[in-house]
């Protein structure tokens, strides 16, 4: 991509989330995350392949509907309330289209089918941009909208989410799916949270990006795209292998790393709302990303040499990858459980 | 407790700037030396318990595990050394780092003074624990084993985190020392039972309870030695000490709720220690003879008598020191046979007739025999469930039965009887080796002595 | 000479252990001197205060 367009595009996504960021009235928010969704389709269609194309058009058709689905919501509020700023509450129905169309964004159960499919077709770092960058400006709607948000929707869609993206993880053998996969789960989490405690989906959000970025610059390295390819990632970078296993684990919420934080906090949080079984069904559904982020363990970290391997040798046709990012990212996403109420604070 | 933390802290950088030659000498005998600094812990001088600062603390209960964690350091690095002779030498290092690891992780869990942190430490024992299984296992059915060991784990812990947290959000705080100042009556309602069960299992599994326990099997027979001599000796114990803290946390309704888990726990003893007749795989036995110990342990915990407080303190100790020889042992069969089927193990006492000793010692201390401190936990148990009720003399007698044929099952097999013929290149016992065993052995008889040290915070 | 210095980077790692002993014997002090500065509300357990150290409790 020609550095002018690349300069082009990102400042648009830049723009597109700010704008949502910063505006109060609806129609500005509903243009940032347009302008969010288009800017983004170059960056998935770059290096061109028919794929690319496909993960685009899918990408840009489920967006589109969710988007006119927020307008018809906006426009329905405002025709009962004359309301267009963000910060009222809406009428119950538009809120209820309004907690739809934002699920259909993020990529809620049961309008998740889109986020596997196009984080499968499209390159390593456009999907990072994908599964995080591009939750932010939905996710700030919600956040500002969260008093009027329908309980029982989101409560359901929340928990449907957290099973379905453990779920559907376990059958999968791509990195990319299973990464979709578990942003689904997170993002269940998140919403899950947002109407009793919204600062914890913050934080959330904050530890699920800095874990997600570390795992894909990881793949990135080496670009690695399926299961199988990890099993031989020991003999370009072992350091890295163990990196894997601990970000997993900590994207799995197991303690003490960081990603146990934003879960104890969130049962915390729903269990002083006496909300018991709700709880304890979050908390076991994580075990089902778990277990397939197990696999990649296994296949990456606890089989290698001199272990006998199963797999065949890749062969290393890009050089490997800037490491820049990484340190910094994994302590942050392994060793913060410590910090706990600093980050209770900051959020 | 920092004097304890901090050198097992720098032990890791001691680990990393070692040379080759002296990377065993260093990590063992330092270790040591914090294991025999650590024994300073035994002596109390308050009733109460340390308050050590902010956050950890320690009691006549947790005090004799935490030793025993501290003790097994060095015996399971020099377990391992056999084991990862072919390794390189930068795996030997990540190897130990891991077993320094988890010590780390068990001293804190042990002296956490809040359930919270407890719970958040004894999660902590999972990872470490899981790589070394996985990782330095020998066969392909140790990532299976792997994976049961984590999901038991997890599955019943984290009902417990949400009892935990909803505990400490009627009670407004955990702090174990102080847990006797909090009102706190649970009444008899459907919500209280589940929150009672919820924070049972998590310790049930971890212990386990028969039913519950057939993640323990495996992972002792995948793990590598020194895996398993800190799942035996250790891991265990983190449930029986778990169910003996949050008992009081979760009074009175024990007392009724806690009948199906002795029966069961009685039951288990009898039907594990019967599997354990017709092993043919030595460390599978040994396993399966912990499960059936700690169904003692389990009925002591909850039991809440006095004295079976005393027992269940007494036993987890004795079995701890006891288990982990009898997998030191079976482990040094395993290096010269390269199998752990007891068959092709037989008549051993020709060969290496001091190591036949050991195993006496071992089988006997096993069996509860005088003058090991077995015996000691293995009778109050059983006093206290007589007087709990009369009938489960009879379960218990027959367990003590069982648990002698078992024993020397064990012995004979592999110790007395024609020796086989392939066997014929075996090389020696290493001193090492009798070192290992001398130092299971000594705290189990010297700690008979005086057992006053090991009885527990109801003594 | 020359041989002392060639101990010293050969047998360097032996300083490590003892010194987490001296740093944690160190902190562990600290902390007691902090909580038992705390006992002197009650009569029963006072102990008198170093000069220049201060109550904890304000």
């Amino acid at each position: 991509m020609s550095p002018y367009v690349l300069t082009i595009v990102s400042l648009s996504l830049l723009t597109g989330t700010s704008v949502t960021l910063i505006s109060n009235h609806w129609l500005t928010a509903w243009m940032g995350l347009e302008i969010n969704t288009l800017a983004i389709i170059p960056l998935m269609t770059y290096p061109h392949h028919t794929r690319n194309t496909e993960s685009a058009i899918k990408y840009f058709m489920t967006q589109a509907t969710a988007s006119m689905l927020l307008m018809f919501s906006i426009i329905y509020n405002a025709s009962f309330t004359n309301q267009w700023t963000i910060n009222h509450s809406p009428n119950q129905w538009a809120s209820l289209l309004m907690t739809l169309a934002l699920a259909m964004k993020l990529g809620l159960a049961p309008f998740h089918f889109w986020v596997p499919e196009v984080t499968q077709g499209i390159p390593l770092l456009s999907g990072m941009m994908l599964l995080t960058w591009q939750k932010i400006a939905p996710i700030s709607i919600m956040y500002q909208i969260s008093p009027s948000l329908n309980m029982q929707v989101l409560m359901t869609l929340s928990i449907l989410s957290t099973l379905l993206g453990g779920w559907g993880g376990l059958n999968q053998t791509h990195l990319r799916k299973m990464l979709a996969y578990s942003s689904i789960a997170h993002m269940g989490w998140m919403t899950i949270i947002i109407i009793i405690y919204p600062t914890l989906t913050m934080l959330n959000l904050l530890i699920y990006f800095t874990t997600t970025i570390t795992m894909f610059l990881m793949f990135n390295h080496s670009s690695m795209t399926k299961i199988n390819s990890l099993s031989t990632l020991w003999n370009k970078s072992t350091p890295i292998t163990i990196i894997i296993m601990l970000t997993l684990l900590s994207l799995g919420g197991l303690p003490p790393l960081t990603g146990f934080m934003p879960k104890w906090l969130i049962l915390q949080e729903l269990i002083s709302y006496k909300n018991m079984p709700l709880a304890t069904a979050l908390a076991l559904s994580a075990l089902l990303n778990l277990f397939f982020y197990m696999r990649i363990i296994y296949l990456s970290t606890l089989t290698m040499a001199p272990s006998i391997n199963n797999s065949k040798m890749q062969w290393t046709l890009l050089p490997p990858k800037t490491l820049t990012l990484i340190p910094t990212l994994t302590m942050i996403s392994l060793l913060f459980l410590p910090l706990t109420p600093m980050f209770i604070v900051l959020t | 407790m920092l004097k304890i933390l901090m050198p097992t802290i720098m032990l890791i950088p001691l680990t990393w700037f070692s040379k080759k030659p002296w990377l065993w000498v260093n990590t063992t005998s330092y270790s040591l030396i914090i294991a025999i600094s650590s024994l300073m812990l035994l002596y109390h001088s308050m009733d109460m318990g340390y308050n050590f600062n902010g956050s950890f603390s320690m009691d006549t209960l947790s005090g004799p595990l935490l030793i025993l964690s501290c003790w097994l350091l060095p015996l399971m690095i020099m377990a391992s050394q056999n084991h990862l002779n072919k390794e390189s030498l930068l795996r030997k290092k990540l190897y130990i780092t891991l077993l320094i690891t988890l010590q780390l992780s068990l001293i804190m869990a042990f002296t956490s003074s809040e359930l919270i942190m407890f719970y958040i430490l004894f999660e902590t024992t999972l990872i470490p624990t899981l790589i070394i299984i996985t990782r330095w296992g020998n066969q392909n059915e140790r990532l299976n084993a792997g994976l049961y060991f984590l999901f038991y784990t997890l599955v019943g812990s984290l009902p417990l985190l949400v009892a935990l947290l909803n505990l400490n959000y009627s009670l407004g705080s955990m702090h174990m020392l102080t847990n006797f100042l909090l009102i706190n009556t649970l009444e008899h309602s459907t919500s209280s039972t589940l929150m009672w069960y919820a924070c049972m299992t998590a310790f049930m599994v971890k212990m386990p309870l028969y039913g519950l326990h057939l993640w323990l099997p495996k992972a002792h027979v995948e793990a590598p030695i020194a895996g398993s001599m800190v799942l035996a000796a250790i891991l265990l114990k983190l449930g029986g000490y778990g169910i003996m803290r949050i008992t009081t946390f979760i009074e009175p309704i024990t007392i009724q709720l806690s009948y199906p888990f002795i029966i069961l726990s009685l039951w288990g003893m009898i039907m594990t220690s019967s599997i354990c007749l017709r092993q043919t795989d030595l460390k599978s036995l040994i396993a399966y003879s912990s499960v059936s110990h700690m169904g003692l342990v389990i009925v002591a915990a909850l039991m809440q008598t006095t004295l079976s407080f005393m027992g269940a303190t007494v036993l987890m100790i004795a079995h701890g020191l006891t288990s982990s020889m009898l997998f030191c042992l079976a482990n040094t069969n395993y290096e010269r046979i390269h199998s752990r089927t007891m068959i092709l193990a037989r008549g051993l006492q020709m060969i290496l007739p001091l190591m036949c000793t050991w195993w006496l010692l071992a089988s006997l201390a096993n069996l509860a025999l005088p003058p090991s401190i077995n015996l000691l936990g293995e009778l109050m148990v059983i006093i206290s469930s007589f007087s709990w009720s009369n009938w489960s003399i009879l379960l218990l007698g027959l367990n003590t039965v069982i648990t002698a044929l078992y024993t020397l099952y064990m012995l004979i097999t592999s110790q007395r009887g024609k020796f086989t013929h392939h066997l014929n290149p075996l090389h020696p016992t290493m001193t090492r080796e009798h070192m290992l065993m001398t130092l299971h052995m000594l705290p189990l008889l010297i700690i008979s002595l005086n057992p006053k040290y090991i009885l527990g915070t109801t003594f | 000479m020359m041989n002392l210095i060639l101990a010293v980077r050969d047998h360097w790692v032996h300083i490590l252990v003892p010194m987490g002993f001296v740093v944690g014997y160190y902190l562990d002090k600290k902390s007691d001197e902090k909580l038992t500065a705390f006992r002197n509300k009650s009569m029963l357990f006072k102990r008198n205060l170093k000069p220049n150290e201060e109550v904890t409790w304000k």
